[in-house]
């Protein structure tokens, strides 16, 4: 009798647990320094001279787009996402995302670079009082949308042929980081802010399916989703088993790293969280869509390679 | 006033329950299919995927909602009881609030987990410790009133929250949860290794509280007739007060706060079955079960694949069968 219940006890584990083997743990890590920035070289912009002589590039990336087309030394201000570190010495004049318009005013620029984004709007219309040129660039949350936001940079600053130059060299880039795999990992975004009870999926338009895409990896939640960004659900994303989880890094840390995020319900579920197959990219390089996209892309093609081996 | 026979409509309540059970088994954002085959064969796993989704998603869902609406439940019977008064809930006393701090704290230096005993522990206390001080400043005032103890209540339940507010913005930890979870629950993080604390500390909770139910009946007559029939109010108040943070202790370190239930389902129950409260506990444990279990089942399919906090249904399919049972029955709240 008593190992009728010794059995039942067992098998009542086993089902609470999940009666799982011992996993095989392949997650990896993409870090700003890992990355390098497509840079003009001297002979590229030496052709012209850009027609100000004080800029502040507050719309996402845009502050390492000028420095790639060889303008660092015109950037008196930066936002808080262009974290290339050749801007390291560039003084951030945000706080998190919000313009902080006497630090701009402080500054002298003669341009300011907003985009969509930039806010709020109180503080660009004070910027725009105190008699400072402000230029709305266009946002990018694809691949393709890398090229118009260089383009509109550079005829802002009166670079045009640098920029179409700079183009040139980061799709050239892009395509050779764009190696297809033999067989396409099945891959979903998460976008992940535990801390604030974020846990999002990413669906068509996030940014991360073109990255996918050029990698020749599927986006699984892409082809489920409805909207670009989708509540998280543990049923969904056990259904579409993703084989690697892809995340930002400062989301993954706020769910308790690797071992946090395999303890979410459905995580833990699918094929990537039984297998700890998570890659994470730091959060404002996964989608700068940039002059550092081709490197990261090319790092992430690499590890995806190495963890779905 | 028509009353219903507490046996028939305990046969009714476990009727609904039943069919929320399976409702709730079948539905869900994935398609599984043959539900109830990979229900009865929980150790074969012919469809791996399915197998999941039943026995490691919805199962600990559906055991986690039941719970805790009877614990729900259960507590607003303990704090109506306790405090002789109709107004009283768990988030109203500042019990709940006292239980997230409790929790909270207990997390943030390193002692316990959410999802453990330990966190149940800690509710439990806070919860406690909470409550005592809303009695203990509501009742300094000898002509202390039913709205004295409520207003006392929100303002203990405010400054606690406030508590949790600032020590999750300035943790901002993984394991601290989030502002939201605090305050408006969520069954979306409860695992199957999360049931074991929270069953144990529920059927403990229960016991405590069916004991001490009959006692809230002399209570409800008020102190001087309890102690003229050789009660001492005293020890069933702080008896009661101990069920109910225990309950709450173990339901806000699971989900957090889930408001509304706690004081819907033992008026849902009274309105019923009158005032008894041994009766009002027991049908108010199945009503808070079905109330939770249906709202949440709605959470995660009505607007599937997305998920609805659950706060927001419980009072939708809550609140809509109080007001009906307050506009046609007329409400007994004293034994007679």
């Amino acid at each position: 009798m008593r190992k009728v219940h010794l059995l039942i006890a067992t098998l009542m584990l086993c089902v609470l647990s999940g009666c799982g083997g011992e996993p095989r743990v392949d997650s990896a890590q993409i870090h700003d320094s890992d990355v390098t920035s497509v840079t003009l070289s001297a002979d590229e912009i030496s052709l012209e001279v850009p027609t100000s002589k004080r800029v502040i590039a507050l719309a996402n990336g845009a502050a390492e787009i000028v420095a790639a087309l060889g303008l660092k030394n015109i950037l008196v201000g930066r936002d808080i996402a262009s974290t290339d570190a050749q801007l390291l010495s560039v003084p951030i004049v945000t706080s998190g995302h919000q313009v902080i318009p006497e630090k701009i005013i402080a500054a002298h620029p003669d341009v300011v670079l907003i985009d969509a984004s930039t806010g709020p709007q109180s503080a660009i219309d004070q910027i725009v009082a105190s008699g400072i040129s402000v230029k709305k660039i266009p946002e990018s949350w694809t691949l393709v949308d890398i090229s118009p936001k260089v383009l509109a940079i550079g005829d802002a600053l009166g670079v045009s042929s640098g920029a179409t130059a700079l183009n040139t060299r980061i799709q050239a880039e892009i395509q050779r980081a764009s190696v297809h795999m033999k067989k396409a990992p099945r891959m979903v975004f998460l976008y992940l802010r535990g801390t604030s009870s974020i846990y999002l999926m990413g669906g068509p338009g996030s940014g991360a399916d073109s990255l996918l895409d050029a990698i020749g990896a599927r986006d699984v939640g892409a082809e489920v989703m409805p909207h670009p960004f989708n509540t998280l659900t543990a049923e969904a994303l056990a259904q579409i088993n993703p084989e690697i989880i892809l995340v930002m890094t400062k989301g993954l840390e706020s769910v308790g790293g690797v071992t946090g995020l395999v303890a979410l319900p459905g995580v833990g579920q699918t094929d990537a969280g039984k297998n700890s197959r998570i890659i994470a990219v730091d959060d404002s390089l996964l989608l700068s869509f940039g002059p550092r996209t081709p490197s990261m892309l090319a790092l992430l093609s690499k590890e995806i390679m190495k963890v779905a081996a | 006033m028509h009353r219903v026979s507490s046996r028939r409509g305990a046969f009714v309540s476990i009727a609904i329950l039943l069919a929320l059970i399976s409702i709730s088994f079948t539905l869900g954002a994935a398609h599984v299919d043959n539900v109830w085959n990979v229900l009865l064969h929980p150790m074969r796993h012919s469809d791996q995927s399915g197998h999941d989704i039943i026995w490691n998603i919805r199962f600990p869902r559906i055991v986690a909602a039941l719970l805790i609406g009877a614990t729900l439940g259960a507590a607003g019977v303990m704090a109506q009881g306790a405090c002789n008064n109709p107004l009283a809930e768990p988030s109203i006393l500042g019990t709940s609030a006292g239980a997230a701090t409790g929790v909270l704290l207990g997390v943030l230096v390193g002692a316990v987990s959410i999802g453990s005993f330990g966190a149940v522990v800690c509710g439990a206390l806070g919860g406690f410790l909470a409550t005592m001080l809303t009695f203990t400043l509501a009742s300094r005032r000898s002509s202390a009133s039913s709205m004295t103890l409520v207003i006392v209540g929100i303002a203990v339940s405010a400054m606690l929250a406030a508590v949790v507010g600032v020590a999750t913005s300035i943790a901002s930890r993984a394991d601290a949860r989030s502002l939201s979870f605090w305050n408006f629950g969520s069954m979306a993080l409860v695992t199957n290794k999360d049931l074991i604390a929270l069953a144990v500390s529920v059927v403990a909770g229960l016991i405590i509280a069916a004991r001490i139910a009959p006692s809230l009946d002399v209570l409800s007559l008020g102190d001087d007739s309890a102690r003229h029939r050789g009660f001492d109010s005293r020890i069933i108040r702080f008896v009661a007060l101990g069920a109910l943070s225990l309950l709450v202790g173990a339901s806000v370190s699971t989900v957090g706060s889930i408001a509304f239930v706690g004081l819907a389902a033992p008026h849902i129950a009274r309105f019923l079955y009158g005032p008894t409260n041994r009766t009002v506990l027991f049908h108010g444990a199945l009503i808070g079960a079905a109330i939770v279990l249906a709202a949440d089942t709605a959470a995660r399919t009505v607007a599937s694949p997305n998920e609805l906090p659950i706060g927001l249904l419980t009072s939708l399919i809550g609140a809509p069968v109080l007001i009906a049972l307050v506009s046609t029955r007329s409400s007994v709240w004293k034994i007679s």
